[in-house]
């Protein structure tokens, strides 16, 4: 043989080994497994046998978290399990440790079913009884699409089944239902105290706040939920010179049954004191709401009733509302959707608010996240102090962007003005200025890892108003396990050119997780300078010392101690703070 | 006096409901989140796990798990769980609502009412730790205000100037002194008669009120 063809056909053997490799690849699907129990002998159980395509003298890939490949070969099959024998006897894999197998894809080839077979009947009772459509039986699914494809990482394939009574006590049967779950109590109890005295003239400022959260799931067996959130708050204030100023409540903040709005029920209907689900920029409600939602995802609501006053007492009966709301969800996983409300309130039955909120939230996959919410008011002629026409009251936007480096930026955009309302909302004076009164913000935040301990984080913002402008920065460098282990600290300068004062300062925190909790420390020094000052002193250096010990005793309990201690003007301020919560 | 004994009345009985209510309740916190209740069905997507079942659940009681069942969500679901999340049942989260990746897409307003009815940004953790949702740091947040706080204003409760806080109502509060001090201006022997009705900031420091620098 002529030497020089060795070289071309070495080449045309290897063309050809690559593509018989290559459509062997192709010919193959791979089977993700784990491993199930290891026994003497180099040998481990896995979780698919002859049901999943596995036969005798397959080769396994075992991948431990630890790192690594480990080969093992299949000795023997049973239905669901297989017996595999490890390459390396030393290797012992944990009970879960994943692995491969990749098999022909012709072990699951099936005939091609007669074409004379009529397709299955639909199920009279195909749509759920709420009106839910049935999803479609899908094509058989790939078991190469495991979960190393994040495409169908998470997708649900498995189909609700009707259940009849004479199907035997293990065949696969419907989703449970909500109505079917047990009844199920969870929530909280919680006491929060706050006391702080100052050195000026026995100046105190007390807060106790007792309360619980409770959950009844499916209550009256309809499969609905109950919410029962009470809390009693008593605050005390004592200033020199001044009287003093005490309130003591008790408050129901929810009491509302629910029910609907799952997977299996289009409708939701919300009934007594709650936070109105859909659309909360309309509120607390005492009434109703019904939402609905379309084949789409899109939904639709309206909900009528009293509004509480947003104060301790949560009083009720002088504002009633009605609104409705439209939400369209561009997809099915919700990359975009915009929603848009209109409420119409009366204030002791005279008309008050006429109130349109837009929202529109657009969050795709690639790191990105846009948000905005725009409130907007219409006046008329029966509003005194605005022009007849609307008016954008609340606008809040900010989109984020958060990059595979594991830094983060976001842009934030805020308007507010007061509106003009009948409702009690607001402090009294507000209403003085309630025409020219407006602030604007704008702001950037953000971080950026310097290294896998240590990260530089900061922000900038602008704000304008009627009367003036201003300004913060911040800028900081937090490192973690800096002098002991799970430990972070942080150290922050910082500047604020605010309405009456400019600041700057400097602060310091450091902090230690723990098995049963976690300790803080923080210190901050800074010099506010008020503007306009008549007279010399108008230089404060402030100081701050807090600590906090969080304790998680288990069993639900959380206890926290707060102390802080604040020095400025020849005057000192001290602070007790506790937290006692407990989850059941 | 007749009022507040009906306050206490009132805290008393509602302290006895709830005590009832802890009472009926069968195992708090970390128990509650091993066990499997009787009657729920896999809502909790099973398609990636081993399919031996006994790794998780407890052969004889099919309800329960196994007594030192773990199951790291981050490194299974690439979902860190930060806070009480790490304690929570699964069933909080995982439920009939619908498919978890679409609720998490949201951020916390995917599982969480916004008691700020969306006025504060749906980045509720500038202001809350997780594990007891309390705030903190506000005064911190403050000085990216108009309005930092200094002096007796850092040591204020937040309901003083925000009469709402209480119920999760911050917004809006004016910047002008009078805003919050306007009883304070009242009680003044002389300030109305001369005119002196506002910028309380040009003779006040906000660090003793009843102190007032003039030339």
């Amino acid at each position: 043989m002529n030497a020089k063809l060795i070289p071309l056909i070495a080449l045309l053997w290897a063309t050809l080994g690559a593509y018989a490799f290559g459509r062997q690849q192709s010919e193959e699907i791979r089977i993700d497994l784990r491993v199930t129990s290891a026994g003497p002998g180099a040998v481990v159980s896995v979780d698919r046998g002859a049901s999943d395509g596995l036969q005798k003298g397959d080769s396994v890939l075992f991948r431990p978290r630890t790192g690594g490949t480990i080969r093992g070969t299949v000795r023997m099959v049973d239905e669901r399990t297989s017996v595999v024998e490890l390459a390396d006897p030393a290797f012992v894999p944990a009970p879960g440790t994943r692995g491969e197998v990749l098999v022909p894809r012709a072990r699951f080839e099936t005939p091609e079913p007669p074409e004379t077979q009529d397709p299955p009947a639909e199920s009279p009772d195909s749509t759920e009884s709420t009106g839910e459509p049935k999803p479609p039986i899908g094509p058989p699914v790939d078991p190469a699409d495991g979960p190393d494809n994040p495409a169908t990482e998470h997708e649900w394939e498995n189909q609700d089944e009707e259940w009849t009574p004479n199907l035997p006590l293990l065949a696969r049967v419907k989703a449970v239902r909500p109505e079917d779950r047990a009844k199920l109590y969870s929530g909280r109890l919680f006491l929060i105290t706050d006391n702080t005295w100052t050195t000026e003239d026995g100046r105190y400022d007390s807060l106790i706040r007792l309360g619980s959260d409770l959950n009844v799931e499916n209550p009256f067996g309809f499969g609905g939920e109950i919410d029962f959130d009470v809390e009693f708050n008593d605050f005390e204030f004592n200033v020199p010179d001044l009287d003093d100023d005490d309130e003591t409540a008790f408050r129901v903040d929810r009491l509302s049954y629910a029910i609907g709005g799952t997977r299996f029920q289009r409708d939701r209907y919300e009934g007594g004191r709650f936070l109105q689900h859909a659309m909360p920029e309309f509120g607390y409600l005492d009434g109703a709401e019904w939402t609905h939602r379309r084949d789409n995802g899109h939904r639709f609501g309206v909900s009528a009733g009293y509004m509480p006053e947003l104060d301790i007492d949560f009083a009720t009966g002088e504002d009633f509302q009605i609104a409705g709301f439209y939400e369209w969800i561009a997809k099915g996983n919700a990359d975009l959707s915009l929603a848009v409300g209109a409420q119409k309130t009366w204030h002791d039955g005279s008309p008050d608010r006429d109130l349109l909120v837009t929202r529109a939230e657009y969050i795709p996959s690639d790191g990105w996240d846009m948000r905005g919410t725009v409130w907007t008011d219409f006046y008329d002629s029966d509003d005194d102090e605005k022009d007849s026409g609307p008016e954008i009251t609340q606008a809040l936007l900010s989109t984020g962007r958060d990059f595979d480096t594991g830094s983060r930026v976001q842009v934030t955009y805020r308007r507010l003005r007061f509106p003009e309302l009948l409702r009690q909302e607001f402090i009294e004076s507000v209403f003085e200025n309630l025409a020219n009164n407006r602030y604007d913000r704008l702001s950037v935040s953000g971080w950026k890892p310097l290294s896998d301990d240590m990260r530089f984080h900061g922000s900038a913002g602008l704000w304008d108003d009627e009367d003036e402008s201003g300004g913060d920065l911040e800028a900081g460098v937090d490192t973690a396990d800096l002098w002991l282990e799970d430990s972070r600290f942080d150290v922050t300068l910082y500047f604020t050119r605010g309405a009456f004062s400019v600041d700057g300062g400097l602060r310091l925190a450091y902090g230690r997780a723990l098995d049963n909790g976690r300790w803080d420390l923080f210190y901050q020094v800074a010099d506010n300078h008020q503007d306009d000052f008549s007279h010399e002193s108008d230089d404060l250096w402030e100081h701050a010392l807090r600590g906090t010990r969080a304790f998680y005793l288990g069993n639900g309990w959380n206890v926290s101690v707060d102390g802080e201690t604040r020095y400025w003007d020849e005057e000192l301020s001290y602070s007790v703070s506790l937290y006692v919560q407990k989850n059941f | 006096m007749v009022k507040q004994r009906q306050t206490w009345i009132t805290l008393l009985l509602s302290l006895l409901v709830l005590g009832a209510a802890c009472a009926i309740t069968d195992g708090p916190g970390r128990a509650s989140r091993h066990r499997w209740w009787s009657g729920l069905g896999p809502v909790i997507p099973h398609d990636t796990f081993p399919a031996d079942c006994t790794l998780c659940h407890l052969g004889s009681h099919w309800q329960e798990m196994v007594p030192d069942f773990k199951f790291d969500h981050e490194a299974e679901t690439g979902f860190r769980l930060d806070g009480a999340h790490d304690d929570a049942r699964c069933l909080r989260c995982h439920n009939d609502r619908g498919p978890v990746d679409y609720f998490v897409a949201q951020g916390c307003a995917g599982c969480h009412e916004d008691v700020h009815e969306a006025t504060l940004g749906e980045n509720c953790t500038s202001c809350h730790q997780q594990l007891t949702w309390q705030p903190v740091g506000m005064v911190a947040m403050h000085s990216r205000t108009r309005f930092p706080l200094h002096g007796v204003h850092a040591s204020t409760s937040c309901q003083r100037c925000h009469p709402g806080a209480v119920v999760g109502h911050f917004l809006p509060v004016d910047t002008e002194c009078v805003s919050c001090h306007q009883s304070d201006l009242l009680q003044t022997t002389n300030h109305l008669g001369l005119g002196w009705v506002d910028r309380c900031d040009r003779c006040h420091q906000p660090t003793k009120w009843e102190l007032a620098e003039i030339d």
